[in-house]
This record gives structure tokens, sequence and C-alpha cells, in this order.
């Protein structure tokens, strides 16, 4: 009896341990976080390459899943000893949440453009000093003096991209070349069940106003309603909201069609050539992210100094070029763009051509109106 | 029942003995839910974080049709979970406490093994399952019950949710369940058999009365967790299956509201607490009748 007591007690603990999972609060304070829950498939300690030949210290990088060719980090090491340790966020506000919620230790984060601006306005970003990069001068001017972050004062861009639809050429003559594909009841019917959405708040409703011609970033509570009530009549069509494997399900064939991120499909399209991507002619949100450095980083010498290095490294023309190669992101650096594969760059869903770039939009910062967005987000996620 | 402390001297090992268990009691479960308590009556910040103004608002945004619903739907879930995973655990540990008591050992050390390898991992296990090209559908097409091309997906409906929710739960029940039939006394069963009870009379009446704690336990132990999961209707509901636990993390990741999310985990531990007193309550009142 005693016995059986025993172990039904170490069940439940182990049963309790697990059921903590992914409310990861906790400091980075060494190791990858392995057991991030949704994330933990990707996540992991790629970063962790053994034999140095000095060691550099350890940079903390908080970034998006896949978002980096992981020879880098063993590269990086090579040349100057740093190991970097990855751990992942699953959207901005994600990652805002935890940053919140007391994770601290990390050296550089990944926002996009509106949660830059956020950032800098929670002082949770250090300032960037671009005499300390060697590298500055190989971005391209087009992204120098971005609207959220004024003359880079606090980021330095790292890949920028849009959020269209991933489909899949087998089952398409015309590409589907309009949001209605995803958002008319009747057309999404075409493949009920067998279409993803973005488990990012943002972007579903993002995609939605530009849908029914608002702006991505509407603060208007009547237009918002309305892009709700158009997610919710296409709810029963989606097989799920998912943000970090959809384009593995394109992948195994078990969903056919995603709202997605320009670099996750064509990454995918690299294993399967059936796979693409479009940017709908209504128009999809644009996207910039950024490396920034953590406020607490910026206030120790030594780890300020292992940041800039990293930023430089990043920043480098062939680094950025093996980089975009592995992402197939678009690259804000110019001076990178002799190394990058001829079909990224002339491929208009990455590098789109100038009439197309006018149909973009970024999400842009609500500020309190948030709140309405998360609530009508409930609204849909509770929906039966 | 209870040990009274009669001298000094065993009031002090009695401390020392309590002092882990209040210690853990303390830090892990009064502290962590008083500042939960204490949040939910602050304000958000515009980006999050907590405003320092006491207000009440928190709960009556609660009373909206919209979270009473996730909050019913997620009552049912966890009731069905449990309800099945009495009616698997409950025959399996009767069974298990018939076996001879090496062959009981196997058979626990059998139903622990994988619970030994982390839930998300196994919970992996089944979205593989489940999936339009997932083993269920493999053997359904070898079977030629269904074709290829009109194999439907079981993911993401509230039926892989509570499916996932009885996987992970279930040894809870059959230890719960196994523990008291275990410390059954044999010889009140042959006393009924001897006076001419039939099987089926001696298990309603002596069986299951005298059992009746472990199937509460287990059943607390399956319905408590599975009300307030978020991770399994997660990766198995994918978004489209939400239950409390999920619009709780909600509020405290991506909504960064944790005002209204300590409010919500509050009133689910309110009714969770008076759930279970009640039950306790007419335990005991049934016990003082019969």
């Amino acid at each position: 009896m005693k016995k059986i007591l025993l172990s039904m007690f170490m069940i439940l603990i182990m049963i309790g341990v697990a059921a903590c999972g992914p409310s990861d609060t906790a400091d980075v304070g060494g190791e990858t976080d392995t057991s991030g829950g949704e994330e933990a498939d990707t996540s992991g300690g790629e970063a962790d390459t053994s034999d140095a030949k000095e060691d550099g210290g350890t940079l903390y990088f908080y970034t998006w899943s896949e978002y980096i060719d992981p020879d880098i980090y063993a590269q990086f090491k090579e040349e100057t000893g740093i190991t970097v340790v990855e751990d992942i966020f699953g959207s901005n506000e994600d990652l805002l949440a935890k940053l919140q919620g007391g994770a601290t230790g990390y050296d550089v984060y990944v926002p996009s453009d509106y949660m830059v601006e956020i950032m800098i306005e929670l002082d949770m970003l250090a300032e960037l000093d671009q005499s300390r990069l060697e590298t500055i001068g190989n971005l391209d001017p087009t992204f120098t003096n971005p609207p959220f972050d004024p003359n880079m004062g606090h980021c330095l861009p790292y890949f920028w991209g849009t959020t269209g639809i991933g489909y899949n050429l087998e089952d398409w003559d015309e590409p589907p070349d309009s949001w209605a594909y995803i958002f008319d009841p009747e057309l999404a019917s075409n493949f009920s069940g067998q279409i993803t959405m973005l488990d990012d708040m943002r972007e579903v409703f993002g995609s939605a106003l530009i849908y029914l011609g608002y702006s991505a970033g509407t603060t208007d509570e009547a237009e918002l309603a309305e892009a709700r009530d158009l997610v919710l009549g296409i709810k029963e069509h989606l097989y799920s909201f998912e943000s970090d494997t959809y384009e593995d399900l394109m992948l195994t064939g078990e969903t056919r069609m995603s709202q997605g991120w320009s670099g996750d499909i064509f990454a995918a399209a690299v294993e399967d050539e059936n796979l693409w991507y479009i940017i709908p002619k209504e128009g999809a949100v644009m996207w910039v992210d950024n490396l920034c450095i953590s406020a607490d980083a910026g206030a120790d010498p030594e780890r300020l100094d292992r940041v800039y290095q990293w930023l430089d490294y990043l920043n480098r023309a062939d680094i950025a070029a093996q980089n975009t190669n592995w992402v197939w992101y678009a690259s804000p650096n110019a001076a990178a763009e002799d190394g990058i594969l001829e079909e990224i760059l002339t491929e208009p869903a990455i590098y789109p051509d100038a009439e197309t770039m006018e149909r973009l939009e970024f999400l842009g910062n609500v500020g309190d109106f948030t709140e309405t967005y998360s609530r009508m987000w409930t609204e849909i996620k509770a929906a039966d | 029942m209870a040990i009274e402390p009669r001298t000094r001297r065993e009031r002090i090992t009695l401390g020392v003995l309590l002092s882990p268990g209040l210690f853990w009691l303390i830090f892990f479960f009064a502290l962590p839910f008083l500042l939960i308590f204490i949040y939910s009556f602050l304000d958000r910040g515009k980006f999050g974080g907590l405003v320092w103004e006491f207000q009440f608002d928190n709960y009556i945004r609660f009373a909206d049709q919209l979270y009473i619903r996730i909050f019913i739907r997620s009552i049912i879930i966890a009731a069905i979970t449990t309800v099945i995973c009495l009616l698997i655990g409950y025959p399996m540990a009767y069974w298990m406490a018939l076996q001879p008591s090496r062959t009981r050992n196997t058979l626990l050390l059998v139903i622990m093994l994988p619970f030994w390898t982390n839930f998300v991992i196994r919970t992996y296990a089944w979205r593989m399952i489940l999936a339009r090209q997932g083993q269920i559908n493999q053997l359904l097409i070898a079977l030629n019950i269904i074709t290829k091309e009109n194999a439907p997906t079981y993911l993401n409906t509230n039926g892989a949710v509570i499916l996932g929710l009885i996987y992970i739960w279930l040894v809870a029940m059959i230890l719960a369940c196994y523990a008291s039939i275990t410390g059954l006394d044999r010889s009140l069963l042959e006393a009924a058999q001897d006076l001419f009870a039939n099987p089926v009379r001696t298990f309603f009446r002596v069986t299951l009365p005298l059992t009746l704690p472990g199937i509460i336990s287990g059943s607390i132990l399956v319905f408590v967790p599975s009300f307030g999961a978020f991770v399994t209707p997660d990766m198995l509901g994918g978004g489209k299956a939400d239950m409390i636990g999920n619009l709780i993390s909600q509020q405290f990741g991506e909504a960064s509201d944790w005002p209204f999310g300590s409010a919500i985990s509050t009133i689910l531990m309110v009714v969770m607490l008076f759930g279970t007193l009640l039950y306790f309550r007419g335990l005991r009142r049934e016990k003082v009748q019969s």
C-alpha cells in the first residue's frame, strides 16, 4: 500500500511538472528552453556547438522559429568564440508578454515594426550606436529610416516580408490571387478543413481588414467587427490557427492552403516544388523584423560588446546573403544582393515590384485599442 | 482520528514533521494564489503590465455570454473525460487488483511506463496518429473503408481534445481506483456470496460503496486538471476548441491582460473548491445514512 501511494505521488509530481509546461516566464539563465510548449518542436539548442577555440562568452538570442541559417551560429563561434543560445517566441505579443512576465537575460530580440515602437515606449530596448557597426553602410537606404524607429535609433533591420497566401500548384491552373479564396465562404469551402490561418491576432485581422478594403491597423470598432464576422464565417472551413508548423502541414498534404509568411512557404517549397506563395491583389501586410538590443544588455559593456559583434556579423554582406538563401525572406542588406540566389531576387512575391509595394501596409501600433482586438480575437477562437 | 499533541515535545515533533508540507503549501499555493487574487482587482496598463487601482471590472467583464460559454464548454469536456476515464479505469483497476501480486507490480509498471516520457511529446504522437495521413486513416484505407481522397482528419475537434485528455489522465484514475480496490476486505465479498447475493448485487451493494472513495479521488484527479487544461486543447484543438485554460493563458500571453487572467483564475479556483467541498460533504452524509 505504501509503495502504491508513493508511486502515485511520484506520478502526480511528474504530471504536475508537465502540466506547468509552456508558462515559461523563467529566466534564460544558461540554457535554451526546450520545453516551450507549442514551440517545443522547433526550439532547441542548435546554437550549442562545441569545440571553441576560446570561450568568448554567451549571447542570448530571442527570435522566431527557423529564422536563421543554423550554420551561422557555428561559424560565428568559430570566428569570435562567442556561443549564441537561441530561444523562440511565436508572435510579437508572445515576446512582449514573456518579457513583461519577468523573462530576463536575453541580449538581442527580433521584434517586428509595430512591436519595436511599443518596446521603445516601454524602455525595453537600448539605443543603437551605429558607429560601432562597421557594416552599417551595407543597408538599403529604403530601410535606414523606418517610421517605427526613426533613423534606426534602436534597431537594425534584419529581414522583411509579407503575409500572403501559401498554396499548392497542383490545385490551381491560375494562382489564387485574391484573399477571397480564404475569406469567401463559398470559395473556401472548396478546401474545407484544409486551410490554416496564423495563430496571431494582428495578422489574422490584418489580412481580413485588407480584404474588406480597410486599413490593416484599424482602430475603428465597426470595421474590426466586420473583419471578425468575416473570419467567423469561414472558421468551419479552417483546419486550425497555426503559426509554427503550418508549412509542415502543407508539406505533408494535411492542408492545401494557408495564410502565411512568405519565407516560410518558400522554405517549404525547397522541399516540395508544388508549394508556392502569392501576394493577393487586394494587398497584404508587410513587416520588417529587427535586431534590437535589450535594455539590460545595453547597461553591461561586456554583453554589449558581444551584441555588436553579433549584429555586425549578421549584417555582413556574405553572411546576410547566406542567411537569405536559407530563410527565403527579403534582406534589407543591399550589399548582400550579389550573393543572394537569382531565384530569390527575381521572385516577385519576395522582392515585389513597385506597383505591388504600394499595396503593402504595416500593421502599425494600435495602442489601447489592442484590448478590442484581443476581445474580438477571443470571440473568434471561442465560437463553435 | 486526529492525533492530539499532548506534551511540548510532541508538539515540537509535530511542527518539525509538518514544516516541509507547510512550506510547500505556503510558498507554492497560498502565496501565488494571494498574488493572483490581488492582481485580479487591478487595472491593465496600455501595453499590458499592472496599474495599481483597485476595481471590480475584471469580474464584471467575465459575466459575459462569450466567457461563460467557454466556461461551460470546459466543464462539459472535463466531465466527459472524467466519465470515460472512470468507465475504462475502474474495470482495469479491478482486474489488476485480482492478479497475483507479482503480476500486479508488473502491470503497474507497464501502466506507468509511458508517463516517463514528456506529455507534450506523447500528445504530438497523437497529432500524427489523428492526421489526415495518419495511422488511423492508413488502416482504414488498407481495409478499403475509405479512400485516400476523402480521408478525413480527426484533429482540431472537441473529440480529439477529449481523447488527448483521457490519454493523459487515465493513469490517475486507474491508480486511485486500484488503491481502494486492493484495500477491499475480501471476506466481505465472501459474506455477500454466502448470503446469496448474486455477483451484480454484490458489486453494487458491497464493492462499489466500499471503493467509492477511490472513485471520487480519481474523478477529482481527472476532472480538475482536465477542466483547466490548455496545452492539450492547444495541440489537439488547433485553436478551434479552446477551453478556459487557453483563455487564461491568452490573457497572460498575447492579450497581456494579467488582471483579467487573474480574475478568471480566481473564479476557476473558487468554483473548483466549492465543487470539491460539496462533493465531500455529500459523501459524508451518504456514509452517515448507510
